[in-house]
C-alpha cells in the first residue's frame, strides 16, 4: 500500500500535447477515479502510471519514491485492462500466478497465493479453465486476481468494465467496491462512465482536454461543480443549462426571452450567465405558486420509477425528473419550479461557476 | 416379421431417394458437377493411371507388363533410393530450420517502428517473387566455376577459388542455403502477419509482471504464433520434399548423386533411364512419406 503523487506531469506525442501539466495527490488507500470523454488523457495519464508511457514532464511519486524511469516491474504496481490481457494459452492458475513465477518464486508459495487470491474472487472452481471457456465476468475477474496475487502498492485499472452487458457491469462494480474494502490497498481506475465514478469513487478527478476540470468526492462534484464541463459531465440525466442573464429583478432572462425566476438567488446583472439546474431538481408546483414558471409538456418518458419529462419553456427546452408518475399529454400546461439552493449560476466566458 | 423389415427399410430407401431429388440437393450437384468431373479428369485420372504404372514394367514410348511390386522391392534395394531420402531429409530440415529462424527473425525487426521498414519489405520479398529459373540460373553464374562472382571475391582476399557445385559438401550446401532464400520471404510474410495480429496489451500485461524481453517473447510471442508456425512447417515440408527446380537447375542432382532428392530421381528414372514404372514408384513413395509427415504434424496441431 503506498500514497500516489502526480505532480505537474506532461504528455506530448512528438509536438502533440496530451497532457497540460496534471497534480493529483492519492492518498494511501483511497479509490480514485479518472473520469472524462474519450481523448480527455486519463488513459494515457494511468499509463504514464503504470510505466507504459514515458513521462515528458513532471513527477510521478509513488510512496515516496520517484518513479519517473522505472520500468513497469519494478513500479509495484498492478494493473486491469480493459480487453483484460489474459494469456490466451494459460490456465486461470498459470495466468494468476505469472508474475510470482517470473519472480522465481518457489511453487508451494505461487500455489498459496493463487488459491487465496481464487477464494476472494471465487474463482476456485475455474483454476484450470483457458481465458477462452471463460464468460466475459469471469474473465474480468481473473484479471482482476491476477493483480491481487502480485499484492501491489497500487492497483490500476484501465476501463475495466467496459467490454461487460449492462446487468454484469453493475454487479461487477459492487464487487470491485467491497473488494477495495477488503484489501484496502490504493486503486486508481479509468472509466468514461460518470455512473462507474460516482458510485464507486472515494474521489473523483474529472479530466476534459488534457486538463484537470475538478476534484473532488462524488457528492461534492454533484452538488457544486466548479464549471459548466463538470456540470454538464457528472450526474445523468445531464444538468439543463441555458444561456442569458439576470434581469436586476430576481430573474434570469434566457437568450429567447423567456423569464425564469431566480427566487432570491444572487446573480450579477449584466453580464452573460448560465444557468444549470438538474432535471431531479425541478418540480411540479401548483398555478400561481410565487417562483414557479409555466410550461408545454413535449414529451413524456416514463420508465416505471421515474417519468423523464421534456418541457418547454418559451422556446428552451427543459428536462425534467418526477418520481411520482404524472398523467400529462404532449401539449398540456405544467408549472414548475425549483429551489434556489439547488440551482447553479456560471460565468459563460470562462465557464467557471459564480458565487 | 420379414416383410414389416422390408417395408421399413423400404421406406427408409424412399425417404433417402427423395433427400437426393429434393430441389435442394439437386441444383448444387447440377451447379458443382463440372468442376467435379474436370478435377477428377485432370487429378484423381492421372493419379491412379501413376500408381498403376508404378506395378508396370513400361518404357516412356510403351507400357508395359504388370509386375506386381517389383519396382518396389527393387527401389528399396537401390543405395540410391536411400541416398535420396536421407538427401531429401537433410534438404527439408536444414530448409524449415533456416526459413524459420531467417524468417522469424527478420518479421521481428520488421515490426519494429523503423524508417524505410516498407522499402525493406519489398526488398526482402524479392528472392520469392523473382521466377525461380532467373533466380536459380543467376545463382549459378555466381558460384559455378574458378571465375565467378563468389570466386573472384574470394581471390581478391588471397583464398583459393572453391569449386562449389563441383565439390559434393559445396554442393549440397549451396542448393539448401539457396533454397533457404528463395523461401524464406514466404515465411517471414506470414509470421508478420501472425506477429501482427498479437493483442499488444498481452505484452504491457507481461511487462507490468515483471517479464524481460525474452521472457514476454518466449510465454507471449511464441505461444501465440505456434499454430501458424506448424501449418508453415507443414507447407515448408511439402514445398522442400517436393522441389525439383533448385537441385536441378543448380547442379542437375549432381555432382555425381549428392544433390539428388526424391523428386530429381524419379525425374532420372522416368526420362533419363526410360524407366516410367521405377520412375511412378519413386513417385508414390514421396507421396507415401510425404503423407505420413502431414498427419503427424496436423495431430501436432490439433493437440496444441
Amino acid at each position: 500500500m503506498a500514497s500516489l503523487s502526480v505532480q505537474s506531469v506532461k504528455k506530448s506525442y512528438g509536438t502533440v500535447p496530451v497532457l497540460h501539466g496534471v497534480d493529483v495527490e492519492i492518498k494511501d488507500g483511497e479509490f480514485l477515479i479518472l473520469v472524462g470523454p474519450s481523448g480527455c488523457g486519463k488513459s494515457t495519464l494511468l499509463r504514464m502510471i503504470a510505466g507504459l508511457e514515458s513521462i515528458t514532464g513532471g513527477t510521478i511519486k509513488i510512496g515516496d519514491r520517484v518513479v519517473n524511469d522505472l520500468p513497469p516491474k519494478a513500479r509495484d504496481i498492478a494493473m486491469v485492462f480493459q480487453s483484460y490481457a489474459l494469456y490466451p494459452h494459460m490456465t486461470v492458475a498459470q495466468n494468476m500466478g505469472f508474475s510470482l513465477k517470473l519472480a522465481k518464486r518457489p511453487k508451494a508459495e505461487i500455489d498459496a497465493a493463487v488459491r487465496k487470491a481464487a477464494d476472494i474472487l471465487a474463482l476456485g472452481s475455474l483454476l484450470e479453465r483457458t481465458p477462452k471457456q471463460l464468460s466475459g465476468g469471469q474473465r474480468q475477474r481473473v484479471a482482476m486476481g491476477r493483480a491481487i496475487v502480485r499484492n501491489p502498492a497500487v492497483f490500476l485499472f484501465d476501463e475495466p468494465l467496459s467490454n461487460l452487458d449492462a446487468k454484469l457491469r453493475v454487479q461487477m462494480r459492487a464487487e470491485i467496491k467491497e473488494l477495495h474494502q477488503r484489501l484496502g490497498t490504493t486503486i486508481v481506475y479509468v472509466t468514461h462512465d460518470q455512473i462507474e465514478a460516482m458510485t464507486m469513487a472515494d474521489r473523483i478527478v474529472v479530466m476534459h482536454g488534457g486538463v484537470v476540470e475538478q476534484i473532488g468526492r462524488p457528492l461534492d462534484l454533484y452538488d457544486r461543480p466548479a464549471n459548466l464541463f463538470v456540470a454538464g459531465f457528472i450526474g445523468s440525466p445531464s444538468m439543463n443549462l441555458i444561456e442569458g442573464e439576470a434581469n436586476g429583478a430576481g430573474g434570469f432572462v434566457a437568450g429567447d426571452g423567456a423569464v425564469l425566476p431566480l427566487s432570491g438567488l444572487k446573480a450579477p446583472a449584466g453580464r452573460d450567465l448560465v444557468l444549470g439546474i438538474r432535471p431531479e431538481h425541478l418540480e411540479l408546483a401548483e398555478a400561481g405558486t410565487p417562483g414557479s414558471i409555466a410550461g408545454k409538456v413535449v414529451v413524456t418518458e416514463p420508465t416505471g420509477s421515474e417519468t423523464q419529462v421534456t418541457i418547454r419553456v418559451g422556446k428552451t427546452d427543459l428536462l425534467a425528473l418526477f418520481h411520482s408518475r404524472l398523467d400529462a399529454e404532449p401539449g398540456d400546461e405544467i408549472h414548475l419550479r425549483a429551489m434556489p439552493s439547488t440551482m447553479h449560476l456560471f460565468d459563460k466566458a470562462s465557464g467557471r461557476r459564480l458565487d | 416379421m420379414n416383410a414389416a423389415l422390408d417395408t421399413k427399410e423400404a421406406s427408409a430407401w424412399r425417404i433417402r431417394a427423395r433427400q437426393f431429388l429434393a430441389p435442394e440437393f439437386v441444383t448444387p450437384a447440377i451447379l458443382l458437377a463440372p468442376s467435379i468431373l474436370l478435377l477428377l479428369v485432370v487429378i484423381a485420372y492421372p493419379m491412379l493411371q501413376g500408381f498403376y504404372f508404378s506395378f508396370t514394367d513400361g518404357l516412356l514410348m510403351k507400357s508395359g507388363d504388370f509386375v506386381g511390386i517389383a519396382n518396389y522391392t527393387k527401389l528399396l534395394s537401390q543405395p540410391a533410393f536411400w541416398h535420396s531420402l536421407r538427401f531429401s531429409a537433410i534438404f527439408a530440415a536444414c530448409n524449415i530450420v533456416g526459413c524459420y529462424l531467417l524468417g522469424l527473425g527478420l518479421a521481428l525487426l520488421l515490426q519494429m517502428d523503423m524508417p524505410g521498414r516498407g522499402a525493406f519489405r519489398v526488398l526482402l520479398l524479392l528472392p520469392w517473387i523473382v521466377p525461380s529459373l532467373v533466380s536459380i540460373v543467376s545463382w549459378r553464374w555466381m558460384v559455378n566455376d574458378e571465375r565467378a562472382l563468389f570466386n573472384q571475391i574470394i581471390t581478391l582476399f588471397g583464398g583459393d577459388p572453391i569449386f562449389f557445385l563441383s565439390d559434393s559438401n559445396w554442393a549440397v550446401t549451396i542448393v539448401i542455403l539457396i533454397k533457404i532464400w528463395r523461401s524464406f520471404p514466404f515465411m517471414m510474410l506470414s509470421l508478420l502477419a501472425a506477429l501482427q495480429s498479437i493483442d499488444r496489451s498481452l505484452y504491457e500485461a507481461a511487462a507490468i509482471d515483471g517479464a524481460t524481453r525474452w521472457q514476454s517473447f518466449w510465454n507471449v510471442t511464441l505461444p501465440q504464433i505456434k499454430n501458424i508456425s506448424i501449418v508453415l512447417c507443414l507447407l515448408m515440408t511439402i514445398w522442400s520434399v517436393n522441389d525439383f527446380d533448385t537441385p536441378w537447375l543448380l547442379a542437375q542432382g549432381g555432382p555425381a548423386n549428392a544433390t539428388e532428392n526424391l523428386v530429381v530421381l524419379a525425374y532420372r528414372y522416368t526420362f533419363a533411364r526410360n524407366d516410367v514404372g521405377m520412375g511412378a514408384a519413386t513417385s508414390f513413395i514421396t507421396l507415401f512419406v510425404l503423407m505420413a509427415l502431414v498427419f503427424f504434424l496436423l495431430r501436432l496441431q490439433r493437440r496444441s
